[in-house]
């Protein structure tokens, strides 16, 4: 009965670092690859006002991803890369460990070995640093703030209802006699 | 800046300078920050400002300087706003501007250009009327916009350029009456709300003004600048109560606004002719502390401290 138990503790935790490994890797590279689209700038296209906003406050929240965030994209690839790796050992691992030899010696499934953890977590480590550089400023978390940088101009602008005789509408024609009479 | 309505006043130089001044230094026209033009139409587009001269001088570096390649699936909402800004300046050539495409296939324009790729659309037929409408042949637009309606009753720009139109025609009246009929049945769109406000304050009928900004305050309750507009239109019809209360929501949701402190401070000496309380007159020292606080915080020059407190006292 007790190898039969032991069978049982070594298959559980097969199953459960199995399991975990699978689970983690799609998880993991589906965040990554969100984020990683963001960097590459495969974002939603901004649309002109067709419907007005329905919200109750209207603030304006744009993401403005810095430049130069290669540091934060490498950094990511390479969390991702080292979290596949850790995952794909766990299960190279767990296959590789001969249960028929751990059954006749009767010892038990000795649990993840300390480099695969640790290489997990280095991989978290590297994300988090790099997801911080890709992701754009912060914003403050007061409305308050935020609405007081509104002016008029731009909360009353009405952009469907322009019309356009004014007496703006001769700018460009006039900007383009100036520059030719050369004033 | 743009004052609808004034047709054909003549132009001094200093004005078209300020008009089309862009805000950049002529220096910077060397070294073009593609991704700061990129980022500030965005912006633009996001709070649907109206800044034309801004995005025309950004678009014509941008189309005319070939970076259209950079902005990937963002070249059509960026055209759109180009073409826009275009037709409110009048440069009629960057509303059609030449449009090289990578593969060298005949020079087509903005406009077709986004034909093209959306074939059918009803939002590029809008564009178009807008051209016609910015051009002055504002039958053939009303024609299009009808056309865009008889395909599909329920297209809201379509209806709202309708209502334009009537604007541009000088008829107020029918245009506050097409508006209504159109806040009859969708009444969750605060900026046609905003435009029968504005209608009806240039007619100066203020009790339906004020109930135009009684349904933006419901859909927008949190927004200080509607509790502004509100309250000063309630001030016009001589209602200072109320009008005080919602100068103090204003300043309760934006602290140390000038405007509503001024509206505070009027608000309470109208009523402390009438009806004097303690209340009141705390309320009135209150906001003419604020404001000359704010003042001097902004290093405001004794002179102008001096000035604005005997107008605070006379008033």
């Amino acid at each position: 009965m007790a190898t039969t138990d032991c069978e049982k503790d070594i298959k559980t935790s097969v199953q459960i670092n199995t399991g975990v490994a699978w689970a983690t890797l799609p998880t993991s590279s589906s965040i990554c690859m969100i984020f990683l689209m963001r960097a590459y700038r495969m974002q939603d296209i901004k649309t002109t006002r067709e419907a007005p906003p329905t919200e109750s406050l209207s603030p304006i929240i744009i993401m403005s991803p810095k430049d130069a965030n290669w540091p934060g994209r490498f950094l990511c690839v390479t969390g991702l890369l080292l979290l596949s790796h850790s995952a794909y050992s766990t299960y190279e691992r767990t296959t590789r460990t001969d249960l028929a030899y751990l059954k006749a010696v009767d010892r038990s499934e000795t649990g993840l070995p300390l480099d695969i953890i640790i290489e997990c977590l280095v991989s978290v480590l590297f994300f988090m640093v790099g997801v911080t550089l890709v992701a754009g400023d912060l914003k403050e978390i007061l409305m308050e703030t935020e609405m007081s940088k509104q002016t008029i101009d731009k909360l009353d602008a009405r952009p469907s209802f322009i019309t356009f005789n004014h007496r703006g509408r001769k700018g460009a024609r006039a900007l383009k006699t100036l520059t030719k009479r050369n004033l | 800046m743009f004052y609808p309505g004034c047709d054909d006043v003549s132009i001094t130089f200093l004005e078209v300078l300020s008009l089309l001044a862009p805000s950049e230094t002529r220096n910077s026209m060397s070294s073009f920050n593609f991704n700061a033009a990129v980022t500030t139409l965005q912006e633009l587009r996001a709070s649907g400002e109206r800044n034309p001269e801004l995005v025309v001088s950004l678009g014509n570096k941008i189309v005319r300087g070939k970076y259209t390649g950079g902005l990937g699936d963002e070249v059509w909402p960026v055209y759109e706003q180009i073409i826009i800004a275009a037709l409110d300046v009048g440069d009629f050539q960057l509303a059609d501007v030449r449009y090289n495409s990578a593969s060298s296939s005949p020079r087509l324009t903005c406009l077709t250009a986004l034909e093209k790729r959306f074939t059918r659309s009803t939002r590029v037929q809008r564009l178009l009327g807008m051209r016609y409408e910015a051009e002055g042949k504002l039958d053939q637009a009303a024609k299009i916009y009808e056309e865009i309606l008889d395909v599909d009753e329920t297209n809201v720009p379509a209806a709202k350029r309708q209502i334009a139109i009537l604007n541009t025609r000088g008829e107020t009246h029918e245009a506050i009456a097409a508006l209504t009929r159109y806040l009859d049945t969708s009444y969750n769109d605060p900026e046609s709300w905003l435009e029968l406000c504005s209608l009806y304050l240039s007619q100066r009928m203020y009790q339906q003004a004020a109930f135009c900004m009684e349904e933006v305050l419901l859909l927008q309750g949190s927004n200080h600048v509607w509790h502004l507009k509100y309250a000063e239109i309630l001030y016009t019809m001589a209602e200072h109560k109320l009008a005080l209360k919602e100068f103090c929501r204003v300043i309760e949701l934006c602290e140390d606004h000038v405007r509503g402190l001024y509206g505070v401070q009027l608000c309470t000496s109208q009523l402390l002719k009438t009806a004097p309380t303690v209340d009141l007159s705390d309320l009135n020292a209150l906001a003419t502390e604020r404001i000359l606080a704010v003042y001097s915080a902004r290093g405001a020059p004794d002179e102008l401290k001096r000035v604005v407190r005997r107008y605070l006292e006379s008033a």
